[in-house]
């Protein structure tokens, strides 16, 4: 029998925030590619299946120094004490120890929601209603990824279901290693401008490497300890700055703003 | 009546409610649509190998049971004598029409198992997951649980769990126990989809 | 018929007023069922909880009534563990209490969770490094413990006592005791610090991440110090609750003193550690996770009045209170300082669960709020309902209070002993007869 031990990659991303201009592209690849049903019409912002968002992150300046930058925001992949998967109690998340990506498995999740609340990132989902595919739809499923049942929560895996596409590709070759040029996230493929990277952060030589150790480039709330593989970069001193402080937005901020906006 | 006795008949009662009427009750059964015997293909006279069928294609994409263009690029015409041939190309090759075969492996659908990983790099052989399958001379009952709608290979033809033959169940923990013995280092999302 | 159910020698109002009482409580419990099968047969859509506010007043309720209901724990544990026989007055009562406040909680879980069906899971395949874990593990445990503590409590129904069979039952049962206690000490230890770390463990919630004592953090302990210090107060105010609207007295006044004094001396441990562990985590805790504590508090409407409220006005208050012999005597200080514990423990749970989730924690994140469903409201209210409804019946038709006779007028009634002499003229048993003498002479 073989007992080869495979490689092991650490994949991750790093999403250029001045390329991005929130077209949400990326969005709308994410939730055909996993299946994310329809969303019913009781559903908002804060309980939709919305695997990726993409929030507005203003500067707070008057005209013409106001500006502003749109952040793509899901599973950043912790690395490290992954919030998530100490929490759940039944093993229905982990990181799989050869791709350092963080699993999530509906079919054995509970529904209790305790990752949720452990979750900085807000990135995790579940699914308050039944979900319905209308019959039209159901033809455009992905037979690559299962879809979810009510009351399980989900969550972005780096579109997983191609990783096992790029090494089925392999393996039929006779390759353990994937061609990296085979697994592409869909909403990477899917940006217009390129934004994002992605790529195996263990490879030196990939072009990922070079820009998560870019000085432009950094991670949300890093100092919690949680090394996530998803980085941001960008040029503007303000928008690293907002990313380093914790908490920049208040209420009286944003009454301000409004202010602003009404006078 | 002692006490034991009924301890024992109790025990006794329910060991055969739990071994005999609960499976009959838990599956369902049905017959292959059609007769088809691998033996005839793979055996001496046919001498064909499980790949020239059960294909895997460019992707690494396992094909699973062949459609019936493939069946007909033997069949288009009837070869033997058999009833159950005739039936294939009447009620199938002819009309175009695919085969309702259920699937002994058909697996849920959130579990992966690829195909090429196992055959191609892990060396693996049909019968290691199949069993003599491909020898046999019928088609088995298929055995669906009414619950899952799953076959009953899935769990595996003894109802303890337990059994002889490697072959015999394709649980989560045949996977496991195989991949723990040849030091595999999987997450979950690995195998589940 | 209903006659012959009430306990000898006890005063119970009729039959007819009885109904009176029940039927409102029956018809919440209705509305709270209604919801729940909303819920659960529909969906959690039902509830205003979303992705972002995972949790809502389920689990906030959940860890007030669980640490309200510790008194059956804490009282067990000072009763048959270190022998404080003036609270065999109160034991009955507090095991009634927690067995509500249990089998509630864990049943608004079941509702709570997306796919109840699936809770066996958490025993197939547990992961032994979550706080959920061990809360699930312990909570079904001590849920069986509570059981089995509230089955003599039944058999003290005067028909059930009838049975020789039951008598021996309960008097085996209660040479076990002691042990349930322990088990149940043991257990409640673990799940009311579990409860604790629940939050404490969050990395993610600089708000609610603690450092951690060995393999806990600390919120751990303080939970359960906090509920073992909430549990006597909570116990002392249902029954004085029941004494109330029963209009009897069914404790004599050093119990409640006793209960007063226990409250008060794991109030102020809790006071102590609680105003320790907030300061290392303003100091250190926190800021060391990029959050400087002050900005939780800055600008939302929890302000720093939150913290004061819990610590000094609902904690170090009543706890200097409780712990003044002079001011326990008056009931009104008593029973006043009993409640503004509660309502500490009971913010202190709020604090957790709600302030936790309604704080941003990314830069460019909004304060949250959140209001509850009717239906996460009826199916609370279905508990209360029920619990209600189940200390009205075991009150009615058992004996929860053993002082509630030499207190109330026993004239014209058998005593104990009285009966067990007059039972053993029917051919009793000897050993049974015997049995009724020893459990009459404790009483």
């Amino acid at each position: 029998m073989d007992t080869t031990v495979e490689k092991k990659y650490k994949f991750g991303m790093v999403i250029n925030l001045d390329k991005c201009n929130g077209c949400g592209a990326c969005a709308v690849a994410c939730a055909i590619e996993n299946n994310v049903p329809p969303a019913v019409q009781k559903m908002n912002k804060r309980n939709g299946l919305t695997w990726l968002t993409i929030s507005t992150v203003s500067n707070n300046e008057q005209y013409p120094q106001s500006e502003t930058v749109f952040v793509p925001m899901f599973c950043q992949q912790c690395e490290k004490e992954t919030p998530c998967m100490t929490v759940c109690p039944q093993n229905a998340v982990d990181v799989d120890p050869t791709t350092g990506i963080v699993g999530q498995v509906p079919q054995r999740c509970l529904g209790c929601r305790y990752c949720m609340t452990a979750c900085p990132y807000h990135a995790r989902y579940f699914n308050w209603w039944d979900p319905e595919w209308t019959d039209g739809m159901k033809q455009q499923l992905n037979p690559d990824v299962a879809p979810r049942m009510r009351g399980v929560v989900e969550k972005c895996n780096f579109c997983h279901s191609r990783l096992h596409s790029a090494k089925d590709k392999a393996a039929t070759l006779g390759n353990r290693e994937i061609n990296p040029a085979d697994y592409i996230p869909a909403c990477v493929e899917s940006c217009p401008n390129k934004a994002i990277t992605f790529g195996d952060l263990n490879d030196t030589t990939a072009p990922i490497t070079s820009l998560a150790s870019n000085s432009n480039s950094f991670r949300f709330l890093s100092r919690l300890g949680t090394e996530p593989k998803v980085y941001y970069h960008s040029k503007k001193h303000w928008v690293r700055a907002m990313a380093e402080k914790a908490q920049t937005r208040s209420r009286q901020a944003d009454g301000i703003a409004e202010e602003e906006f009404h006078g | 009546m002692k006490p034991y006795l009924v301890l024992i008949a109790g025990i006794l009662f329910g060991a055969i409610i739990g071994w005999f009427a609960f499976p009959a009750i838990l599956y369902h059964s049905s017959d292959q649509p059609l007769h088809f015997s691998h033996n005839t293909h793979t055996g001496e006279s046919g001498g064909m190998a499980c790949t020239d069928c059960h294909t895997t294609n460019e992707t690494g994409r396992f094909q699973g049971i062949p459609s019936v263009i493939k069946c007909a690029e033997c069949h288009a015409s009837p070869i033997g004598e058999s009833v159950s041939e005739k039936q294939l190309v009447e009620h199938y090759i002819t009309p175009n029409v695919e085969i309702p075969w259920l699937v002994y492996s058909r697996q849920p659908d959130n579990a992966y198992f690829p195909h090429a990983a196992h055959v191609t790099l892990g060396k693996m052989k049909c019968e290691d997951c199949h069993g003599p399958h491909g020898s046999s001379d019928t088609l088995r009952i298929h055995y669906t649980n009414r619950i899952s709608g799953y076959s009953r290979d899935v769990w595996g033809a003894n109802i303890s769990g337990f059994s002889s033959n490697r072959w015999e169940g394709m649980k989560m923990d045949k996977c496991v126990r195989c991949h723990g013995d040849n030091n595999r280092r999987d997450g979950c999302v690995s195998c589940h989809k | 018929m209903d006659k012959l159910l009430i306990p000898r020698g006890l005063q119970r109002t009729t039959f007819e007023k009885f109904l009176l009482w029940i039927i409102p409580w029956l018809a919440l419990l209705a509305v709270g069922a209604y919801a729940i099968y909303l819920c659960l047969a529909e969906g959690l859509f039902h509830t205003n909880m979303d992705n972002r506010f995972a949790f809502g007043i389920w689990i906030f309720l959940d860890l007030t009534v669980i640490a309200l209901g510790a008194g059956a724990f804490f009282t067990g544990f000072l009763l048959y563990i270190l022998r404080r026989k003036e609270l065999k007055a109160v034991i009955n009562s507090a095991v009634v209490i927690g067995l509500i406040c249990y089998s509630g909680a864990v049943l608004v879980l079941m509702v709570d969770v997306g796919q109840p069906l699936r809770a066996w899971f958490t025993f197939w395949h547990p992961n032994t490094h979550s706080m959920l874990t061990e809360v699930t593990f312990c909570l079904t445990c001590y849920l069986i413990v509570l059981l089995i503590e509230y089955v003599p409590i039944v058999l003290k129904n005067r028909q059930l006592r009838q049975i020789p069979k039951f008598l021996v039952f309960e008097f085996e049962l209660h040479k076990l005791m002691p042990v349930f206690a322990g088990i149940g000490t043991f257990l409640s230890f673990f799940h009311q610090g579990s409860l604790g770390g629940l939050f404490g463990v969050l990395r993610g919630r600089p708000f609610a991440f603690r450092e951690e004592l060995g393999i806990w953090p600390s919120t751990f302990f303080l939970f359960v110090i906090s509920a073992a210090a909430a549990g006597p107060s909570f116990v002392m105010l249902t029954t004085t609750l029941v004494e109330k609207i029963t209009r009897k007295r069914l404790v004599k006044d050093e119990v409640y003193r006793f209960l007063g004094k226990v409250s008060g001396c794991m109030l102020i441990i809790y006071v102590l550690l609680k105003s320790i562990d907030t300061l290392i985590w303003i100091n250190s805790t926190s800021p060391g996770n990029g959050f400087p504590a002050f900005e939780f508090y800055a600008t939302q409407s929890f302000g720093t009045w939150i913290l004061f409220t819990e610590i000094v006005v609902l904690g170090l208050i009543p706890a200097l209170v409780l712990l003044s012999s002079r001011l326990r005597q008056n009931k009104r200080y008593l029973f006043g300082a009993g409640f503004l514990v509660c309502s500490g423990i009971m913010l202190n749970r709020f604090v957790m669960t709600i302030q936790t989730l309604a704080l941003p924690t990314l830069p460019f994140d909004n304060f949250l709020t959140y209001a509850p469903s009717w239906e996460e409201v009826a199916a609370f209210a279905f508990v209360i309902a029920y619990g209600v409804i189940l200390y009205s019946l075991t009150f009615r038709y058992s004996v929860i209070f053993p002082q509630e006779r030499e207190l109330g007028q026993t004239n014209g009634e058998l005593s104990m002993r009285e009966f067990a002499q007059s039972r053993s003229v029917f051919k009793q048993p000897k050993f049974v007869t015997r049995l009724i003498d020893t459990f009459s002479s404790t009483k």
